[in-house]
């Protein structure tokens, strides 16, 4: 079935209730999944699903299907209506978007849909060889897809997006040390196997006979993967409503300095190097464009939906789609020269809320765990449990790295922090 | 759907797979959330597709797709054979061998009383409103959350080894959160109810609606109660709260494919390595684990797994020491095992079957011990109840767990409610501390829904029960800055 504007007119056709908007996600991946070097788990998924939206006088009913035909989508519509009569009106409503200008963002790259199982196999089959001879062992994935997001409603509202994704990540383990290493992207040719490896077998290597230091505060140097996953608290708890409604982190902080004057972070779908998905799914669909939200460590904005942004009069900016924090040119390894002491923070795990108003989480650190002295890397270290906020180290920055692109899409530079509180040890 | 089947099989067959199994799965899922009066999701699911899995070589190859015709079925096979000859490039050394199974033709449906699809949406909308509308009139309540989940699942599982099994598992869900504010303070308290493998029938036994004053009122009280003092103190767990530490603690590192380094990229490894079998010290004398999927109501009792194994029951912690492992086809040969412990469970029609956590639970105390008997044993301690912050480490030693509401014990008493307490240990120390169990009138079932594992991720739902268990000085902090 074609996914265009004939749906629209179709939808018009057919409906009995006052609007209907369309989502319809598709997706072909590869995924092979490799562990004690062998491939333990090589799958291909196909799925495609409508989720259709049916509105009758502010009652909204939605109804999914992975049936992907004209009779599917008429039955999935019926469903959606017979679900908006029964439902309260939504004191929150917000009518269909009219048709509005999306920005055209080009992430598909045929390398990336195309690469085949075989020769993936082959690329993993070459670094467990390379393991093997160095007595150490990989497991990881190498996963590609082709993705496609529309959303359509019938005031004539149609944005649509496909793109590919590709991502190898590896841990490898040196007797009982374990080096992790990663990289992703929209273009599968710019992921190079052989060095994503390299740098997993160096850490894994540099990080045998670990030694255990005490809990308690210490500057950290935090690589873009370890960043990045902090990343995604900010990403989601940077909204307004629970913002103005005062149990956010963020409540009365818009326009206040919550970070070191050498922290921008900025979101644009359109941005070379890391490109975003041009619309907001979980918000009709609405067009993403550029947005500044924290510029030289002020808190200039947070992201609303619609809904609240009418209620406090601002311009609804949907939840980005990507992120980016500036950064400069130095590699890890220059600014490991700069530091007198500190910690080197490869991947950090489990992180979840202590305090979710002050925005504490706790982690571990995972898979490289270095010591700095003196502006060299002097021992391993045992894993340790950090209990602090992003914006400990946020507020505290000395050093910014260049700005790598890690998981979720965010763009994000190594980051220098005075000050990170860990709370205690673990047994390697 | 058995002549689809029929059709998948002999395909795998001709082309000489060495085994091959289809699923066809037909899931359905109603979702409802209200955000305070307002309905931000009420959606109406269904995910209907199918996966073929195929060894060749002594390798996996996994496809799968959501358009089920005769066509499809013949280019996804293939794809599953092309994709387990490319796998079978790295399994020259040590291709998997599957634990035999017995053949199995049969049915499983999990008893329902009211089926949860057969209440109307405004029923079912109308007791979430009531919640809300009764947790918003209560004063310093600024937000409130409230959700129910109805799932169900048909699937149809056939193997080359002449297996032909269909289930029908349903599974309800229902909780609702509190936010109090009191100036720049706020608190959160939720009902804590859990899910079950069941219908509507579990739903109204919860008492939702008559239980949201008080949850309100708690969150409310929750702005005024002292913060911890530090340092190690005795702590008395309810149900609720040690199902997850349970879960994490003990499920997570009892996974036979964690233990052999399957997990090593993403979940990660486990402390509990096979040469500890029946001699390691998990726990004191009195920590003794059960897993059994065919715990009535629990959420991974499906009758068979994923691979078509057969629910079972067995020990993995007996006295103390550990015993066994949870396992799939794939990886009880690793350890010699015989046969699978029917571990192996997929997300959805195009996820490949993974070890989950079975149903596990610490088995009450002997003697009839009431949870207030736990409490008087104790001089200075804490009582938690309820889910709260959650974290280990990849190896499943280093822990640290909040909870939804605290109450300070002196002196053998509850006394006044605290705030903001996480406590910390390693896995073992933790277990080794446990000191004293309610009996089994006091044991609770209770449901994990979305655990997370696997790359790609999946999403498993099974039950850890226990009974109130009492552990000697745990190290205690303050979750606050």
């Amino acid at each position: 079935m074609k996914i265009d504007k004939t749906i629209i007119d179709f939808l018009r056709k057919k409906k009995e209730c006052d609007d209907v908007v369309v989502y319809y996600t598709k997706e072909d991946s590869n995924l092979s999944r490799f562990s004690e070097n062998r491939i333990t788990q090589n799958m291909s998924k196909k799925f495609e699903e409508f989720t259709v939206e049916a509105i009758k006088d502010k009652r909204i009913g939605s109804a999914e299907t992975t049936k992907i035909d004209r009779a599917s989508l008429l039955r999935t519509l019926r469903s959606a209506e017979s679900i908006a009569s029964a439902m309260p009106k939504d004191p929150e409503f917000m009518p269909p978007l009219k048709p509005e200008r999306c920005s055209n963002v080009r992430m598909e790259v045929e390398a990336t849909a195309r690469i085949t199982p075989q020769t993936k196999a082959e690329s993993i089959l070459h670094i467990v060889e390379k393991a093997k001879s160095k007595n150490a062992k990989v497991a990881g994935i190498f996963y590609n897809g082709r993705k496609r997001l529309s959303c359509l409603n019938t005031r004539g509202f149609f944005v649509d997006h496909n793109y590919t994704d590709a991502d190898f990540s590896v841990t490898v383990f040196v007797g009982d040390s374990s080096g992790f290493a990663e990289k992703t992207g929209e273009d599968v040719k710019k992921i190079d196997v052989e060095q994503v490896f390299n740098v997993a077998l160096n850490k894994a290597e540099m990080g045998r006979n670990p030694v255990k230091i005490k809990p308690g505060d210490y500057p950290i140097l935090l690589e873009p993967i370890a960043f990045g996953s902090l990343m995604w608290y900010l990403k989601f708890l940077m909204e307004k409503r629970s913002a103005d409604e005062g149990w956010s982190f963020f409540s009365k902080k818009e326009g206040k300095k919550i970070a070191s004057s050498n922290i921008t972070i900025f979101s644009d779908p359109t941005y070379p190097g890391n490109l975003g998905i041009p619309f907001d799914m979980g918000n009709e669909g609405l067009p993403l464009k550029k947005q500044l939200w924290i510029k030289d460590g002020v808190l200039r904005k947070l992201w609303t939906n619609r809904y609240w942004a009418k209620k406090k009069r601002v311009k609804a900016t949907g939840m980005p789609s990507n992120l980016i924090v500036n950064g400069g040119k130095m590699t890890t390894e220059d600014i490991i020269k700069k530091v007198d002491y500190g910690l080197l923070i490869t991947r950090l795990w489990y992180i979840r809320f202590v305090n979710r108003k002050d925005l504490v989480l706790t982690g571990m650190t995972r898979d490289g765990l270095f010591l700095i002295e003196n502006g060299k890397i002097s021992k391993a270290v045992k894993n340790m449990r950090f209990n602090d906020s992003p914006f400990t180290i946020l507020s505290k920055v000395k050093y910014l790295g260049k700005p790598e692109m890690v998981e979720g899409r965010f763009l994000v530079p190594a980051v220098f922090a005075k000050k990170f509180h860990f709370a205690s040890t673990t047994k390697f | 759907m058995r002549t689809l089947c029929k059709y998948a099989i002999s395909i795998a067959k001709k082309l000489g797979a060495d085994y091959s199994d289809i699923r066809i799965t037909d899931d359905r899922s109603q979702r409802i959330v209200l955000v305070d009066r307002s309905p931000k999701e009420i959606r109406d699911e269904n995910v209907y597709g199918f996966g073929v899995r195929i060894l060749k070589d002594g390798a996996w190859g996994f496809a799968s797709s959501n358009r089920i015709t005769k066509k499809e079925i013949e280019k996804i096979v293939k794809n599953a054979y092309k994709i387990a000859k490319a796998s079978s490039l790295l399994s020259r050394e040590n291709g998997i061998r599957l634990a035999p199974e017995p053949v199995h033709k049969d049915k499983f449906t999990t008893p329902v009383k009211i089926d949860p699809f057969s209440i109307g949406i405004d029923e079912k909308i109308g007791m979430l409103l009531k919640i809300n509308e009764t947790m918003l009139n209560v004063k310093s309540i600024i937000k409130v959350y409230s959700y129910l989940i109805a799932n169900q699942r048909e699937q149809t599982f056939a193997s080359q080894e002449g297996s032909f099994i269909k289930t029908k598992i349903t599974t309800v869900n229902s909780d609702y959160t509190a936010v109090a504010l009191k100036g720049n303070d706020s608190q959160m308290r939720s009902f804590q109810s859990y899910p079950k493998n069941a219908g509507w029938e579990h739903i109204l036994s919860l008492k939702m609606v008559e239980n949201a004053e008080r949850v309100a009122e708690e969150a409310v009280e929750k702005l005024s109660a002292s913060y911890p003092k530090e340092g190690k103190k005795d702590l008395v767990l309810n149900p609720c709260h040690l199902s997850l530490t349970i879960h994490e603690s003990v499920g997570h590192p009892t996974e036979l494919d964690r233990v052999m380094g399957y997990e090593t990229n993403f979940a990660g490894r486990s402390f509990a390595t096979p040469e500890k079998l029946g001699n390691f010290r998990y726990g004191s004398k009195l920590v003794n684990f059960i897993a059994d999927n065919t715990l009535p109501g629990g959420l991974a009792t499906t009758g068979y797994d994923d691979e078509g194994v057969k629910c079972q029951k067995w020990n993995v912690i007996k006295n103390g020491i550990l015993v066994d492992y949870s396992s799939t086809r794939e990886v009880a040969p690793l350890i010699g095992e015989r046969r699978s412990r029917g571990s192996g469970r997929a997300d959805a029609y195009y996820s490949f079957p993974i070890n989950r956590i079975p149903n596990l639970y610490l088995a009450p105390g002997k003697k009839d011990v009431s949870p207030d008997e736990l409490i008087s044993r104790v001089k200075e301690g804490i009582y938690i109840e309820g889910l709260g912050s959650f974290s280990i480490d990849q190896r499943r030693l280093n822990f640290q767990f909040g909870g939804d509401l605290f109450y300070e014990i002196k002196n053998g008493k509850k006394g006044k409610m605290l705030r903001d307490v996480i406590y910390h240990s390693i896995t073992p120390d933790f277990w080794g501390s446990l000191d004293g169990l309610s009996g089994k009138k006091y044991w609770e079932p209770r449901g994990i829904f979305n655990c997370g594992k696997g790359e790609p991720q999946q999403i498993a739902q099974m039950t850890n029960g226990a009974p109130y268990a009492l552990f000697r000085k745990v190290n205690v902090k303050r979750g606050k800055k």
